[in-house]
């Protein structure tokens, strides 16, 4: 990275800055750098699948079939005392085996299965190696899972809150059921729902610093690698234990997210106002 | 010439036979048949509790009566087996009938997230399925006729009482009902916004439009219906047109009635 610079530069910033800006930018640091990525993507990603199943929750608490409403009740009641963390290591490993499970029973002959007793998977046909970007696509639709539960509860609340009235205006005009719940329900919930939907992203994506329970080298092992003691053969010890300096570098990179998902939030719910009394009344 | 004869063989826009409705051990209707012909006005009028709510929308099946049959301009809305848990058996059919239907409710019910002409132009375009440049034209007409053309483009958090209930009108106007319902639709007005929903009430009226009409205005029910029909307790107490239901009232009751509306 030094040789890119160009030379007056190179020259104006002298060798000390030089040392600092080559470190800086040595490999490790620009993987460190590339790897917020997986947070931001397991964000995102992790965000939009939670998105899909708290609508798909809240339709299963809301429905009027008593079976479809229990599951929607047992999924949104359970998950959310479910603690993140464990089901981050639960899911991903269970998929994976569940997949290879079924994998086996296509692929593996039984005499395959017979040779290898007690051998997970039965047969090594059936082995699913994983990798960053499939344990990446797992971690989201884990966080999806998890805070899903909780986005259910509060679009379930939301839906609730938007006017009978125009409800029934709809069904009188003759929308269909549909209709009604995708054009005036759910498009008029958000404003009741932007406050507690702006809680769960925050939780989602402190989750996301989860991401090396996965075997997934994300922003936080990375500080841990290099924040460590280092030494090069050229320079000796270039510098002690620094790990707290790398967290503190990730607090302030999440203080960060946090500040933009604000100004986000705040963008949609003056789209999600207009026009509701409830947006001029806190305004 | 041959109206006559039309008008012999044509059922009645509406016709209600019968309609029971229950909330629970509550007995809000009882057994109340009424038709309203084409271009007639009636009227429904009661105290407060009397059902009258209920029966209107029963009409548009907003509920579901427990029993009786509801037929609109011949055709009897398909329903389940009579019971507290019957509903409309042929959604396609339900929904139809419903969008000939324009309803004008207590408290306006525009949908808050719309501008004033989407709401107007929302059935047309999504139960309809009408051609998108014909109803904004339709719509804007029917904005200009209730007077709040230049509101178009408003949200409905924006307007007066009065003039949502306007707009409110002309969302009904615009799927071209056979039927109308109001349900005392100045009732959530401050006295002095009633007289421009009244007059446009009134000026339906006037073009022949086929209405229901819920109402505790017994001056404008006087001035505006054909028909008056008095509820009391679930039960038709009294009908007839209304310048014999105001001015010679037979029921004790009416007279009771009416003589307190007057002190009122
Ligand atoms: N959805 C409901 N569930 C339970 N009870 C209801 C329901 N709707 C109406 N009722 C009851 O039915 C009775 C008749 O109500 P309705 O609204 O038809 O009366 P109304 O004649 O329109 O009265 P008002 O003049 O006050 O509007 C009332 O006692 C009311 O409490
Ligand atoms: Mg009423």
């Amino acid at each position: 990275m030094v040789d890119l610079l160009p030379a007056w530069l190179a020259d104006g910033l002298g060798d000390e800055a030089l040392f600092w800006f080559g470190y800086l930018t040595d490999g490790r640091h620009l993987a460190w750098y590339s790897s917020v990525q997986f947070t931001l993507i397991a964000a995102l990603l992790g965000g939009l699948c939670a998105l899909g199943f708290g609508l798909l929750g809240a339709g299963m608490v809301g429905s009027r079939a008593l079976p479809v409403r229990l599951f929607g009740k047992a999924y949104v009641n359970m998950v959310r005392g479910v603690p993140d963390v464990l089901f981050f290591l639960f899911f991903p490993l269970a998929f994976e085996q569940g997949v290879e499970w079924m994998a086996s029973s296509v692929i593996c002959s039984p005499e395959d299965i017979a040779a290898n007793p007690g051998r997970w998977p039965p047969c090594p046909a059936a082995n699913w190696i994983l990798g960053t970007w499939e344990y990446l696509l797992l971690a989201s639709v884990s966080l999806g899972i998890v805070y899903g539960a909780f986005t259910a509860n509060v679009i379930h609340g939301a839906l609730n809150a938007v006017p009978r009235g125009q409800i029934e205006a709809a069904r009188a005009y003759g929308f269909s059921a549909s209709q009604v719940f995708w054009r005036i329900r759910v498009r008029q919930m958000w404003i009741y729902a932007l406050p507690g939907l702006s809680n769960v992203w925050l939780l989602l994506i402190k989750a996301t610093a989860l991401l090396s329970l996965l075997q997934i080298v994300d922003i936080v092992s990375w500080a841990g690698r290099l924040g460590a003691p280092n030494f090069t053969p050229s320079a000796g010890l270039v510098h002690p234990d620094w790990r707290w300096y790398y967290y503190l570098v990730l607090l302030l990179f999440y203080v960060l997210l946090t500040f933009l998902s604000e100004k986000g939030f705040a963008a949609l719910t003056r789209w999600a106002g207009r026009g509701m009394a409830v947006a001029e009344a806190r305004a | 010439m041959i109206s006559a004869a039309n008008s012999s063989a044509q059922p009645p826009l509406l016709q209600l036979e019968d309609i029971h409705k229950s909330f629970g051990t509550l007995e809000v209707l009882r057994g109340i048949s009424l038709t309203a012909g084409e271009g007639e006005v009636v009227a429904l009028i009661g105290s407060s509790g009397s059902g009258k709510s209920t029966l209107l929308r029963c009409i548009n099946l907003l509920e579901v009566p427990d029993r009786g049959r509801v037929v609109i301009g011949g055709e009897a809305v398909a329903m389940t087996s009579e019971g507290p848990h019957r509903r409309a058996a042929d959604e396609k059919q339900l929904r139809r009938i419903r969008s000939g239907i324009g309803m004008v409710f207590q408290s306006f019910n525009l949908w808050s997230h719309m501008s004033v002409l989407d709401n107007v132009m929302a059935a047309p375009l999504q139960v309809q399925g009408r051609e998108k440049a014909e109803v904004r034209e339709e719509a804007l007409a029917m904005l200009e006729k209730v007077g709040i053309a230049q509101k178009a483009d408003a949200f409905p958090a924006q307007l007066s009482g009065g003039q949502q209930q306007r707009a409110a009108i002309a969302r009904a106007l615009c799927i071209n009902p056979r039927l109308m319902l109001f349900d005392e639709p100045t009732s959530a007005l401050d006295p002095e916004l009633e007289g421009e929903v009244l007059r446009v009430i009134r000026l339906l009226a006037e073009e022949g439009r086929t209405m229901v009409l819920v109402t505790h205005d017994m001056e404008f029910a006087r001035s505006v219906a054909r028909r008056a029909v008095f509820l009391h307790e679930g039960l038709i107490e009294e009908e007839g047109p209304v310048r014999e239901v105001f001015g010679a009232p037979r029921s004790e009751r009416l007279q009771r009635f009416l003589a307190a509306g007057q002190h009122a």
